[in-house]
């Protein structure tokens, strides 16, 4: 058995002793030598612990990096993975916005919707809940240079049935800036009520002014053919003006109901084409005034017996405006002259003489929105309005049927713009039949 | 005589539709410029509370996207009617404001 030699501490110690105590025989100079070799190893032992510390040190921050590290991966991961939700949905918002505001064909659906309760003292009348009125407007354009319009309108009956009309239908080429050419039914250019405010959401009241309804007499709504039609600046003003040839008026099938013009696109039933226009000028931006006319002839219609003729038909109008802040001022005048002519109401029975007729109409309107005088935002909200408008009717007896005077006060609260709820109380004084006491209310929602 | 009329009729609407080529044509080299200057969404806002209001309450910009606004001031530049220039002024307007 072999035993190996340890250098351990307690050997250390023991060369130590033994040194020391032969030292007592030694030289001064050894003695100082071992106690310097002492005071080297006490030294390297102090290093050793030193040592000792910092490598415990240094596995800490060893440790404390790697979470750091592993920290720093999973927030850049988490940064990585927004980036790239980001990028995702601005590249998809912005061929959205390209795709939207830069295709050369675009679309729109606007348009109006109506409900309507109507309470009269009338005989025979009822309280009613009127059917709504939806009445969509289709928009489509290329590039700025056409636009079609269609515009049906679909609306419910008191019988229970449903009424789609095609109230226009019409192709529109911006021709310059002053000139845009206008084909198919369009709205008539006659008149300022007719053509820019007999909407629901933008009329002030309920209902129409007296005489300027819809069901005939001497309103022109709408025309068949084509028209030119634009405005241009003259000094600070802007002159606006309108031409059209189209199919012209007809002879209703209901003797109340006189002569239409609504545009008749199923074909013409005379050679006579109907030429008219308008003219507008805005000396001040807001001021506005309108000079409208119209000739064309209307045919008689065939019945068992007896002549048919056709008669002269002429419209003049002038309308006029003042829309400065709160305040909405307008007026209009429209007068329409059917000559002598021969014609059935029903191709059963004879025909008739009908006498030269002239209608005159016209109304003039005040309302004032509160916010030019309330605080409150409610109270600015509310809207009244006063209308007076009068139909009368000289010649063929049966054509004055709907001959009135009318009284209307309203009060209107606008939601929003195109939102309002409307009230309106009515006096029709009737110059064929009692007078009657109307009271209106209206939703309209303009889109 | 009846055929002359056709025949009228058939010119009638031949020239116009040349009429109508040559002045896309014109109106389309026209197209106004696709960047708006802040010159313009003034002028537009001054034609916009000037002209708009004439029939009907203001509408807020916000109500209709950019595309819509393109294509409502289109139609109403023909309701109002309105010069070209002008309507577009409210059309950089509304849309710079929406």
């Amino acid at each position: 058995m072999t035993t190996r030699f340890r250098l351990t501490p307690a050997v250390l110690i023991a060369a130590a002793v033994s040194i020391t105590m032969a030292g007592g025989s030694m030289p001064a100079n050894a003695a100082q030598s071992n106690q310097a070799l002492l005071n080297r190893i006490q030294a390297m032992e102090q290093k050793l612990q030193g040592m000792e510390g910092m490598k415990q040190e240094l596995q800490l921050l060893k440790e404390q990096l790697a979470k750091s590290q592993q920290t720093a991966k999973e927030q850049i991961s988490t940064l990585q993975k927004k980036v790239a939700a980001n990028q995702k949905t601005a590249q998809s918002a912005t061929k959205e916005a390209f795709s939207e505001s830069t295709r050369d064909i675009k679309w729109h659906l606007a348009g109006s919707g109506t409900v309507n309760f109507t309470s009269s003292n009338a005989a025979g009348a009822h309280d009613s809940f009127v059917g709504g009125t939806f009445a969509p407007i289709f928009l489509a354009t290329y590039k700025d240079l056409l636009i079609f319009e269609g515009h049906p309108e679909i609306s419910s009956q008191s019988d229970g049935s449903t009424k789609v009309e095609l109230e226009l239908a019409n192709l529109s080429l911006n021709a310059a800036d002053w000139l845009t050419l206008t084909v198919g039914k369009f709205v008539s250019p006659i008149g300022d009520f007719q053509q820019h405010l007999h909407p629901s959401w933008i009329n002030k009241l309920p209902d129409r002014a007296a005489g300027f309804n819809e069901d005939g007499g001497n309103i022109a709504l709408g025309e068949v053919g084509i028209m030119a039609r634009g405005a241009f600046p003259v000094g600070s003003m802007i002159v606006d003006y309108a031409v059209f040839v189209g199919n012209g008026p007809r002879l209703s099938d209901e003797p109340e109901e006189g002569v239409l013009l609504e545009g008749f696109g199923g074909g013409d039933n005379n050679g006579n084409k109907a030429v008219g226009g308008r003219i507008g000028i805005r000396p001040l931006p807001y001021v506005s005034i309108g000079f409208s006319a119209m000739g064309s002839k209307v045919a008689g219609v065939e019945g068992s017996s007896g002549a048919v003729s056709t008669g002269s038909y002429n419209l003049e109008d002038i309308d006029a405006a003042f829309t400065k802040g709160n305040w909405d001022i307008r007026g209009e005048y429209v007068r329409a002259h059917v000559d002598s002519f021969n014609s059935a109401f029903d191709p059963a029975e004879p025909t008739v003489m009908i006498d030269a007729t002239t209608w005159h109409s016209w109304y003039v309107q005040a309302a004032y929105r509160l916010a030019g005088i309330a605080n409150s935002e409610i109270l600015g909200n509310f809207e009244p309005v006063f209308r007076y408008s009068t139909q009368s009717v000289h010649g063929f007896a049966p054509f004055g049927a709907g001959a009135e005077d009318r009284w209307t006060v309203g009060l209107n609260y606008w939601f929003a713009p195109s939102l309002v709820f409307k009230m309106a109380y009515e006096n029709r004084d009737f110059k064929n039949e009692p007078t009657a006491d109307v009271f209106r209310a209206q939703f309209a929602f303009g889109f | 005589m009846k055929k002359m009329k056709i025949y009228g009729s058939a010119v009638l609407f031949l020239s116009a539709t040349v009429a109508s080529a040559v002045l896309l044509s014109a109106a389309a080299s026209a197209q106004p410029a696709a960047t708006p200057n802040p010159l313009q969404i003034a002028r537009g806002a001054k034609a916009w509370s000037e002209n708009c209001g004439r029939c009907h309450n203001l509408r807020d910009p916000k109500e209709f996207s950019d595309k819509n606004w393109d294509i409502i001031v289109n139609h109403m530049r023909n309701v109002a009617p309105l010069p070209g220039a002008i309507a577009r002024d409210i059309r950089v307007f509304l849309q710079a404001s929406n």
